[in-house]
């Protein structure tokens, strides 16, 4: 778990600070109350107490009452913490989907952790005032946006507190989750402009983000766009469809869909106003995705009129996908054959895979075994009793497999700390630049302030020429090249990782139900 | 056999041009050696003719005096002992004592000539051989069979070895061991590895290039399609684009790369590499053959393998301390510096 324990303060420190990550530290070692968070970190309480409050509004920490409502102690939750670096992926799906207003109010709500949706409006209108000082703020369309994103279950309500006399708060018991508080729009508009300062109605009932609603639209996005790669787009949209419907009728994380009638689909269509080629083919376009190895959608029980959407398959064949590629970049092309055929055929003996893979002799075992040292594979010693082959004949069967889960955990731990890497080279090139870095803010500030009073772009573009050399220039641009490469690695990192943790968060719910 | 060695580089292939039959190799049809020919043997009165020919159905298992007489009751014992003499002395027939019951076995009848001038341990080292056919039998198999001492064993094979009646072949599935069997047979199959060996050597260059071929095939067919496709429903288009290993086979053996005669069989386990390979997908057909269509994966490269760490091959050994750290990572700093996106 060191790559977890590592890539978490890596991450705290990133979006919170020195003090906060200190305490994550602290707390990714087990659960602590706070004297002795305060004695570790050898920091005013005052300081703890304050970088304990930004962990749990944040929802990276969480508390608990301990020795019978005595105490409290602390506790990371380092999944929530890994969701952080997931944001700016969750701004940009909404803002495709729901507009730019919206994004502003979700990063209002990332920026406090949480918030009354008051004033997350009014937030969002003072800095759209200060973006464009010209143009009046449409509170109402805010206050629309707002109302949708509870309607569309992006954010949850808090529960609200019912009792806090004891040493750790009481919180209502309560189903309704998205129940929007009184809101009047009238008074966020006077507030607003200014015209009022009172105290809104719903100030105490806050919001955070609903991180598996946001989850959902990233599986979402992934499912189609396997969908529209391995068929076209018609199917990638038909996909889009089934998935809207199966939300209608099944909750979002179950690995089946109920079934959906398939003159539904076509109704869809037709209310969307599409009659194209995908319309005309409908019952193909479902017939040619069930057939396929991916197993995205299968018939339902129902009859051949219903489809269901079978969303753990999707989910597994993505990750074959996801494993095949790492095996075929880690150790070539033929060592991937090998990992499939292996996956495929469950139990396979070593003879079994040089015939199928049709490799020579040496090269598979060679391959076999950098598999099985890396941990792709697994060996299982199976020895026939000697009385069934003849007495004295203890034959024993040497076979490989594949255990998913296994690899799936160990590819997640690669993924920290790939992430974990990718950060503190981050910190270091940075670091090694700081004078740059710091003379290029300087400059900015310098070009804002200018620019304040009055000056034209030409002007201060000349004056500001010869600040820096050509050089320091040059460099500039390779410290930003290099910046801007790792945050898309780390970007790309995390679908790698979302990925797997679907895989994951699948293989559990079959565990549990099973159970 | 003659040697084949796949003298075509890959990227030839690739360019997709006809190229010429560089590949030298004699098509290897297993030749069915008839133990036995069927020839009428002069000299012999009918029924003596008919009792050698009972013999030499049953081949090397032998047949009892009595079997004789309940095929051809017509025969006394009398003519029964005077039949066999007669085909022991022309040496088409020995006896043999086996478990205590007398049996005649036929002998092969080139054997007598080919065996002239040999002692008796050539003789029974021939014939155990003779016994193993084309596939062969190991040098300890030999040695148990014919009770030879090693040394006696290996004086007799390498002279019959120099008599050009039996050879050595080197077997497929098990490295360097030899095989014996008589000179002029066409080892099996199982020994020689089929279309994929060429003596004894897997072909895998070989093999790889059909595997590239079949691909382009298949992505081929694809294409031809592509401005045509929705023209069909997606089923049909499926359909259109797929091809059974047949039309593989038949595009295979219309490039010639190879001029080994490959079978439908042979096809089948290139497409078996290309579905592993996650490159094409198979639809079992109507009659229980598979039909095979190129596809294109579920998924780009993730992420991780796009940066260093995700390949890395001391990703185990690496940490914020020690020798192999992020901070001065040259896996990292190389993959920085490269202008081009990577992404
Ligand atoms: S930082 Fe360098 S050494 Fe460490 S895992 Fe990444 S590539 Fe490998």
């Amino acid at each position: 778990m060191t790559e977890l324990r590592n890539l978490c303060v890596k991450i705290l420190k990133e979006f919170f600070g020195d003090v906060p990550s200190q305490i994550g530290s602290e707390l990714s070692w087990g659960p602590k109350t706070l004297p002795l968070i305060k004695s570790a970190l050898k920091l005013p309480l005052a300081k703890v107490k304050e970088g304990l409050v930004v962990l749990i509004s944040n929802g990276v920490a969480k508390f608990e009452a301990i020795k019978e409502g005595l105490a409290v102690q602390y506790i990371l939750l380092p999944e929530r913490v890994l969701t952080l670096s997931r944001i700016p992926r969750y701004l940009a799906t909404i803002e495709n989907k729901l507009g730019y207003e919206s994004k502003l109010l979700i990063e209002e709500v990332v920026k406090h952790g949480t918030i009354s949706i008051s004033q997350m409006i009014i937030k969002v209108a003072a800095r759209c005032q200060a973006e464009n000082p010209e143009e009046e703020v449409k509170v109402s369309k805010l206050y629309d946006d707002a109302v949708k994103l509870v309607f569309k279950e992006y954010l949850i309500r808090m529960p609200a507190v019912e009792d806090c006399s004891g040493n750790v708060p009481i919180f209502a018991n309560t189903e309704e989750n998205f129940k929007l508080p009184e809101l009047n729009a009238k008074n966020i508009r006077a507030v607003v402009k200014g015209e009022s300062s009172a105290k809104l109605p719903d100030h105490n009932v806050v919001w955070r983000l609903n991180h598996r609603r946001f989850d959902q639209d990233l599986r979402d996005e992934v499912m189609i766009s396997a969908i529209t790669k391995r068929f076209d787009a018609y199917a990638g949209k038909l996909m889009e469809i089934l998935l809207k419907l199966m939300y209608e009728r099944t909750s979002p994380w179950q690995s089946v869909s109920n079934p959906i009638p398939i003159t539904l689909i076509k109704d869809t269509l037709v209310k969307a106003r599409v009659k194209n080629y995908l319309y005309a083919n409908i019952q193909q376009y479902l017939k040619v995705m069930e057939n396929d190895s991916s197993r995205f959608l299968s018939t339902s029980i129902e009859g051949p009129n219903n489809i269901t959407v079978n969303v753990k398959h999707a989910v597994e064949s993505i990750t074959h996908t996801l494993l095949d590629h790492i095996v075929a970049h880690r150790f070539g092309d033929k060592p991937r054959r090998i990992f499939r055929i292996i996956r495929s055929k469950k139990y396979c003996e070593q003879e079994q895979i040089q015939k199928i893979a049709m490799v020579p002799d040496k090269e598979a075992k060679k391959y076999t075994y950098k598999l099985l040292e890396e941990n792709f594979i697994q060996l299982t010693q199976l020895s026939r009793p000697a009385a069934t082959s003849g007495p004295g004949i203890n034959k024993v069967f040497y076979l490989f497999h594949v255990n998913l889960d296994a690899v799936v955990q160990m590819v997640i731990h690669q993924c920290y700390q790939a992430l974990g890497n990718a950060m503190s080279r981050r910190d270091h090139e940075r670091s090694e630049n700081a004078r740059l870095i710091e003379k290029k803010n300087r400059i900015d500030s310098f070009a804002k302030s200018l620019k304040e009073q009055g000056q034209s772009e030409n002007e201060i573009k000349e004056m500001l020429e010869d600040l820096m050399t050509p050089p320091e220039k040059t460099l500039l641009e390779n410290v930003n090249s290099v910046f801007e490469k790792l945050s898309l690695a780390e970007e790309q990192l995390d679908d790698t990782l979302f990925i797997l943790q679907l895989f994951q968060h699948f293989q559990r719910d079959a565990i549990k139900n099973e159970s | 056999m003659s040697k084949r060695k796949a003298s075509i580089s890959v990227e030839e292939l690739t360019n997709g041009d006809e190229s010429p039959t560089i590949i030298k190799q004699e098509p290897v049809t297993p030749v069915k050696q008839e133990p036995f020919a069927k020839a009428p043997i002069v000299g012999l009165n009918e029924d003596a003719e008919k009792v050698l020919n009972l013999l030499q159905s049953h081949g090397t298992a032998g047949v009892s005096d009595d079997v004789i007489a309940k095929c051809y009751p017509e025969l006394g014992p009398q003519d029964r002992v005077a039949i066999i003499n007669k085909l022991v002395a022309a040496g088409k027939v020995g006896i043999f004592n086996q478990k205590g019951v007398l049996v005649y076995k036929a002998k092969d009848p080139a054997e007598g000539t080919q065996i002239k001038g040999s002692n008796v341990e050539e003789k029974t080292v021939f014939t155990i051989v003779k016994e193993a056919g084309n596939k062969g039998i190991w040098i300890r198999d030999i040695r148990l069979k014919s009770n030879l001492i090693q040394t006696q064993l290996n004086k007799v094979l390498k002279s019959l070895e120099g008599k050009k009646m039996i050879k050595a072949v080197n077997s497929v599935a098990a490295g360097k061991k030899k095989l014996y069997m008589l000179y002029d047979l066409e080892p099996d199959r199982s020994i020689t590895g089929g279309a994929w060996y060429s003596d004894q050597d897997f072909e895998s260059e070989f093999v790889d290039i059909l595997n590239q071929q079949c691909l382009r095939f298949l992505v081929m067919k694809k294409e031809q399609l592509a401005d045509k496709i929705y023209d069909y429903g997606p089923l049909e288009a499926q359909t259109l684009v797929s091809a059974t290993a047949q039309e593989v086979l038949k595009f295979i053996s219309e490039l010639g790369i190879s001029k080994v005669n490959l079978a439908e069989e042979d096809i089948k386990v290139i497409l078996e590499t290309l579905f592993y390979d996650g490159k094409i997908e198979k639809t079992l057909l109507a009659d229980g053959t598979y039909s095979y269509r190129a596809v294109e994966m579920l998924l780009p490269p993730p992420g991780f393998v796009k940066m260093p760490c995700g390949v890395c091959p001391v990703i185990r050994k690496c940490s914020s301390v020690g020798l192999v750290k992020p901070k001065t990572c040259e896996y990292l700093t190389d993959w920085l510096k490269k202008e081009s996106e990577i992404f």
